[in-house]
């Protein structure tokens, strides 16, 4: 149960599988990961969108999701994610497990073979995705960009993530941004995937019954015939440049938001890093944080104050929402909170809490398909890719002495207020 | 004594264990085998919508609107503490929420199981009320009101709601307004707590890494045996025709998004399982990615993936909705309408209805994988007066004529509204 099994298929290429047969459905993905580049993070965006659109066999929407339904409401779905320095691109089929169909289709094989078909054979004429599946996934892209903007709490992070990281690819946004996706052409998206089909790192990973071994074989065998050339990875950790930024912009809003960035020159390379998940989660991760009784429960400033730690990266983001003319108040009650921390007044309660609270949170995660499935395809990045219930003993034997050394790191970097306009 | 069923599932093997517990209580343990954690879920029949109200025919009472959304953050405190730091010694993920017809308090644990359903049995029947931890509570929801304001997915449904519903409080915001929470008192906040926490008008749903056995032992200890008593509930009359066919919010957004709905006609009980079952089955064939309405309101550039329908209902209310981004919703609405009425004129299509079915039939099958999932069905199913199973057995029971017949019931092309969130 839930252990992952990796197998190298190619250079820079592996199919892991986690057989666990509690669930009532499969899922597969393949993921492509890739620098975060401001030239081509919207492009590969608009890539991983018209992929899902059609392919040689099935080749209109409308087709590909008749087929889907037809095998009891299959998915088929792809997403854009940052990890630190980097872009990956998703592309997954989930569907109910063979057994529980009440004829004798195959769902898992036939989803198996179409996310094979969607890779290997797209819908492309002449060298070019078709025009129709092109403009959707254009105005898509671009309706997705806006929508970021729509939900201020989403927005606000973004932005102080971007002021942060201003010199680093971990600042570009993860679908890029509407000048560069206005330039590409279906011509240039489609080179783009056989470029990319070269480059990336590629990882597919199945969770589910069984060990799907036909799978691995159709895959194997399609990347045999790519030249493979791949790109190096990495991500540096965050440095703080300069003095604290302070940055303010003005909006119609109810709420304002408040945003701050803090360095910790610890990421995910570091074996120490799991000591500053803790020191993050004591500031802001749980009801009996830090944050939580003092910002909101002492002093009613707001609804929500949370803080969270960007491992690949290295670093922690706070954020609140707070009446405009508290921003300040706000401010210096969370760097009231975060100067405790700094100088070691953490008590064992709060210790033991946010350890016990985080530990709950690891052995859950293999409860859930989706939950394995996120966890390894980030945990894949590290040196050692440790199971949640690992995870959960390197942060039980963490000592008090190891958190009061490692909080002296935490400093401010930025701090970003999304003001209502009065 | 508790009396204690096993319901099982032909279909799947699955099976749980509805309980009648001697304390009025009723328990649902769903064990799953070989999961790591658990999942215990404690709600009351008793949400938003519920301001008006009496007791044993007794005085009609009506109370300030957000006032349930209020008693949940407020019964986190006891005399002696809150429930989050007791948590925090058991390492339980904690959390509550408030709809419109339930309040419900949760943990999911790993460890500890017995420990953390004590805890939450213990708060949620010791309210502690004072002048003081109300007060304290005003900023902090009135922070939560002020940042739902300032969402556009929340304020288009409540401008819809606004357009479909005439008097049913199910259009009122759940927390209330800045001003409503002002008139809540510790002794309003006692009189609804006393009214709507009754374990007669309660559940506690359980699933996960558990047994039957562990759950009865903290409920026989920590339940009280509580009379029942007879609550009331009134709603004014709710005309079935709508308010007002559009209405248009401007809020700092950069792609515009709306919210289609229909008002339907809602009895004096909730739909039956398989009543969801042939709705359900007819919104896939007909809106769903695969059918012809969505592919032309595509290529047409009228939606895009964040497109999706629901069946929206509850005590008195009724609506099918639709969502999504959109540049041009009043297009996108017309569009929809248009094909309704074709579709009601010219017919269904067999082979749309068996695949729809089959995809229906796969997606409840897949809520089965998740705890958390399953127990907040259990909840629902239970205030509603079905049986979780029964809707699985219900979708392969439906035929083509049962939902040719639900699609001549619902979807009035001339009882809908539109609401839309734009920029300035």
């Amino acid at each position: 149960m839930e252990i992952l099994k990796r197998e190298q298929i190619g250079n820079n290429m592996f199919f892991n599988t986690v057989n666990d047969s509690r669930f009532k459905t499969m899922k597969m993905s393949v993921s492509a990961y890739l620098p975060l580049k401001k030239e081509t993070a919207s492009q590969n965006a608009l890539l991983c969108d018209i992929l899902t659109r059609s392919c040689k066999e099935y080749n209109t929407l409308a087709i590909l999701e008749k087929k889907l339904l037809s095998l009891y409401g299959a998915s088929l779905s792809s997403y854009v994610k940052k990890e630190g320095d980097l872009q990956v691109l998703t592309i997954a089929v989930s569907g109910l497990d063979d057994r529980y169909a009440f004829d004798d289709t195959k769902i898992s094989s036939e989803l198996a073979e179409i996310l094979c078909k969607i890779i290997f054979e797209p819908n492309v004429l002449n060298d070019e995705f078709t025009q129709r599946d092109f403009k959707q996934s254009l105005r898509q892209l671009l309706d997705t960009i806006d929508s970021d903007f729509n939900e201020k709490r989403v927005y606000a992070v973004s932005r102080c993530v971007e002021i942060m990281n201003a010199n680093s690819p971990a600042g570009i946004k993860r679908y890029g941004d509407k000048e560069s996706a206005e330039k590409v052409t279906a011509k240039d998206l489609y080179s783009a995937w056989q470029n990319l089909l070269k480059t990336a790192r590629f990882e597919i990973m199945y969770v589910g019954e069984g060990d799907s071994p036909s799978a691995l074989n159709i895959f194997k065998n399609k990347f045999e015939s790519i030249e493979r050339n791949p790109e190096k990875l990495c991500t540096e950790t965050f440095k703080s440049v300069g003095n604290v930024k302070e940055v303010i912009e003005e909006m119609e809003l109810s709420q304002s938001k408040l945003v701050m960035g803090f360095e910790t020159g610890v990421s995910a390379d570091d074996d120490n890093y799991y000591a500053m998940m803790l020191l993050s989660a004591i500031l802001g991760g749980t009801p009996s944080a830090k944050l939580f009784t003092n910002v909101r429960e002492k002093q009613s400033l707001c609804y929500y104050c949370i803080s969270r730690y960007y491992r690949r990266k290295g670093y922690i983001i706070v954020e609140s929402g707070v009446e405009g003319e508290n921003l300040e108040k706000a401010k210096n009650a969370i760097l009231n909170e975060v100067n405790e921390l700094t100088s070691g007044n953490i008590t064992d309660f709060e210790i033991e809490s946010a350890k016990l609270a985080m530990i709950n949170g690891y052995k859950s995660i293999t409860d859930t398909v989706t939950g394995i499935e996120t966890w390894y395809l980030t945990r894949i990045l590290d040196n050692k890719v440790d199971t949640p219930e690992e995870t959960a003993k390197k942060i039980n034997v963490i000592t008090k002495d190891q958190l009061l050394e490692l909080a002296k790191n935490i400093k401010l970097d930025t701090v970003y207020m999304l003001k209502n306009k009065d | 004594m508790n009396d204690i069923k096993e319901i099982k599932s032909v279909r799947t093997g699955d099976k749980y264990y509805k309980i009648n517990h001697k304390s009025g209580l009723t328990i649902y343990v769903y064990p799953k085998e070989k999961y790591s954690s658990a999942y215990a879920i404690f709600g009351t029949k008793y949400g938003s919508i519920n301001t008006t109200f009496s007791v044993d025919g007794g005085e009609k009472i009506t109370v300030p609107d957000g006032i349930a959304h209020y008693l949940e953050h407020k019964l986190f405190e006891s005399e002696d503490g809150d429930a989050f730091t007791r948590y925090a010694k058991t390492g339980a993920s904690a959390n509550a929420y408030t709809s419109f017809e339930k309040t419900c308090y949760l943990f999911s644990c790993s460890d500890n199981f017995k420990a953390n359903l004590e805890i939450l049995l213990d708060f949620v029947q010791s309210p502690y009320f004072t002048a003081e931890t109300v007060a304290k509570e005003q900023g902090i929801i009135g922070q939560e009101i002020k940042m739902y304001d300032d969402s556009p997915d929340w304020r288009v449904m409540f401008n819809l709601l606004e357009c479909l519903y005439h008097n049913h409080p199910v259009k009122i915001d759940i927390a209330g307004t800045v001003e409503t929470i002002a008139e809540i008192t510790a002794e309003k906040l006692y009189e609804v707590y006393n009214t709507f926490y009754n374990l007669n008008n309660m559940v506690l749903c359980v699933t996960g890494n558990i047994t039957v056995d562990e759950v009865l032992e903290i409920c026989d200890k920590e339940l009280k045996e509580n009379k029942q008593h007879n609550i009331t509930n009134y709603f004014e009359n709710e005309p079935y025709e709508i308010v007002k066919p559009y209405t248009e919010q401007k809020l700092t957004v950069s792609v515009p998004l709306f919210n289609f709905g229909f008002k339907e006609k809602a009895g004096d009980r909730m739909l039956t399982a398989k009543e969801n079952a042939e709705i359900d089955i007819l919104l896939t064939m007909l809106f769903s990615p695969s059918s012809v309405l969505y592919s032309e309101l595509l290529e047409e550039g009228l939606i895009n993936s964040s497109f999706s329908y629901e069946v929206f209902e509850g005590p008195g209310y009724f609506t099918i909705l639709f969502g999504g981004e959109s540049r041009n919703p009043e297009k996108a609405a017309e569009k929809i309408k248009n094909y309704i009425s074709k579709v009601k004129s010219e017919g269904l299509s067999k082979e749309d209805f068996e695949a729809s079915k089959r995809a229906c039939y796969g997606d409840s099958l897949s809520s089965l994988n998740n705890i958390e999932s399953i127990a907040n069905s259990l909840v629902s199913s239970h205030f509603s007066g079905n049986e979780f199973f029964e809707y699985t057995d219900a979708l392969a029971e439906v035929t083509f004529e049962d939902v040719e017949n639900r699609l001549n019931k619902i979807l009035d092309v001339n009882n809908c509204a539109l609401s839309v969130v734009k920029g300035e």
